[in-house]
């Protein structure tokens, strides 16, 4: 088991209003972390912050060992919370484009992927519901052979088949040498499948731990804990 | 970068694609007249000539926002999360926005050419030396679309100027602009480059100045250093501090 992200004093401010604040967490290989937080907690400025988006104020992120910088992006798989394709954009040009920008993007995986998530590669970007977009992104996030998937609320506004789907294809995609850090408030719905859970709230992390260790010490579900925590957070 | 590239005028094609239909419609309007004033021709000619000069400032105008519109689209994310480093990213912006002014030059020149066919009944094309000026007139476009990129990156990289960052970038840009052509005028005056023409109109009217060599060759190194050091700047800001949303 390899460490892939180490994050240490990291500490990010909107207009003098901390977003992140002292945050330290690392994730190992192998390993499939939830990130859960109400809405504002923080969740998608670290994400972003991992993807460089967002330029920390203070702080470290380290992935796979190397500072993260532009090559970092090489090992990192990324699916936001908000359609970000090219309008004009069909599915098969977005898988173009993947393959045209990641050399670790698998062309066969991909159509694989649009077949098990049913989607139709003709189809414009445009065009696409909500739901059918989230497919989208998470068929071309993980036709990735990335080291870090992150994936912003995949699964936020999206039907329970479709949400079915898309975390079967998750579950598929992680593997001895990868994982992922999924961001999420639905955490009812992730708690089968997380091995890890960070617990986040206002930038600040109020609890890092691992899924088992809370059901046994705690006797908790990870949504009883989660409601816990945040009732005195 | 070629990649960038590649995606970039797949994209810009894919968005603004009517543009240059039109320019090509235009071209053939101008070309239908024959020598001879009759109704019909005029109408032509007209017709082109509003299109033309639309067409004209609107390539101008689509150069300006493939340099820098792009950060403000969601998509923005996507190409920013590339493993590209920034100083590729915004090459391939500012290619794209060079050959928009090349194309857009180049067709208000071969329109006006084809515009005399309705006065001498020949149909001219442009040459070589036709596209001699074009150069400098691309490179201080590019001037032009450098400094609103630059400008606009400057306007999301710092919190003070975010919040307002399109007058921001109005105002930066306008500032800088005003600043580095008066600097060019000053320091070419300065060292005789530059002696603005007097005109004269007691009798015949009549021009004089100078230009020598050293007055085209001033500007243009000025203007490529200038789009150097934007560019080199607006790399750093786009690395370390710029912020999309």
């Amino acid at each position: 088991m390899s460490n892939i992200i180490t994050v240490s004093g990291l500490t990010k401010q909107f207009n003098k209003i901390p977003a992140l604040d002292n945050l330290d967490f690392s994730i190992d290989s192998g390993r499939i972390v939830g990130l859960m937080g109400p809405n504002g907690a923080g969740k998608t400025t670290l994400i972003k912050t991992i993807m460089q988006l967002y330029h920390p104020d203070q702080g470290k992120i380290t992935i796979c060992g190397e500072p993260n910088g532009y090559s970092s992006k090489k090992l990192l798989s990324y699916m936001p919370d908000s359609n970000y394709l090219f309008n004009w954009m069909s599915i098969r040009d977005a898988i173009q484009y993947y393959a045209d920008f990641y050399s670790d993007f698998d062309l066969n995986r991909a159509r694989e992927l649009c077949a098990s998530l049913q989607l139709n590669e003709k189809d414009k970007v445009k065009h696409l519901s909500k739901g059918t977009i989230e497919r989208v992104l998470i068929m071309l996030t993980f036709a990735r052979k990335a080291r870090l998937y992150l994936l912003d609320e995949p699964i936020s506004g999206i039907d329970p088949l479709g949400r079915e789907k898309i975390m079967k294809t998750i579950l598929s995609g992680v593997n001895e040498e990868s994982s992922v850090l999924i961001s999420t408030h639905l955490v009812k719905d992730v708690e089968t499948m997380v091995d890890d859970v960070l617990f986040i709230n206002k930038g600040y992390l109020l609890l890092s731990d691992s899924a088992d260790h809370i059901r046994e010490t705690r006797g908790q579900s990870i949504e009883e804990c989660y409601l816990e925590v945040f009732r005195n957070a | 970068m070629l990649k960038c590239l590649k995606w970039d005028l797949i994209d810009h094609f894919r968005r603004y694609s009517l543009c240059y239909i039109g320019m090509i419609v235009t071209l053939l309007l101008a070309v239908i007249p024959e020598k001879g004033n009759t109704t019909w021709s005029s109408l032509l000619i007209t017709i082109s000539g509003a299109l033309g000069f639309t067409l004209f400032a609107a390539g101008l105008v689509l150069a300006i926002i493939s340099s820098y519109r792009w950060m403000v689209r969601n998509s923005h994310m996507l190409e920013l999360t590339n493993p590209i480093q920034a100083w590729k990213i915004l090459l391939s912006k500012l290619a794209v926005a060079g050959l928009i002014n090349l194309v857009t030059c180049v067709f208000i020149l071969q329109l006006s050419a084809f515009w005399s066919r309705y006065s001498t009944g020949k149909l001219t094309f442009i040459t070589s030396s036709n596209l001699k000026g074009i150069p400098s007139l691309v490179l201080f476009f590019l001037l032009v679309d450098c400094t609103i990129l630059f400008s606009f990156i400057l306007a999301r990289s710092f919190s003070i100027f975010r919040r307002l960052s399109t007058f921001m970038t109005g105002l930066l840009s306008s500032l800088l602009l005003i600043g580095i052509i008066t600097l060019c005028i000053v320091v070419m005056s300065v060292n005789g480059l530059l002696i603005l023409p007097t005109i004269n109109t007691k009798d015949i009217i009549t021009f004089s100045g100078a230009f020598t060599m050293l007055s085209t060759v001033f500007p243009v190194v000025y203007a490529g250093i200038v789009i150097l050091l934007e560019f080199a700047l607006s790399s750093i800001l786009l690395t370390r501090r710029f912020q999309g949303d």
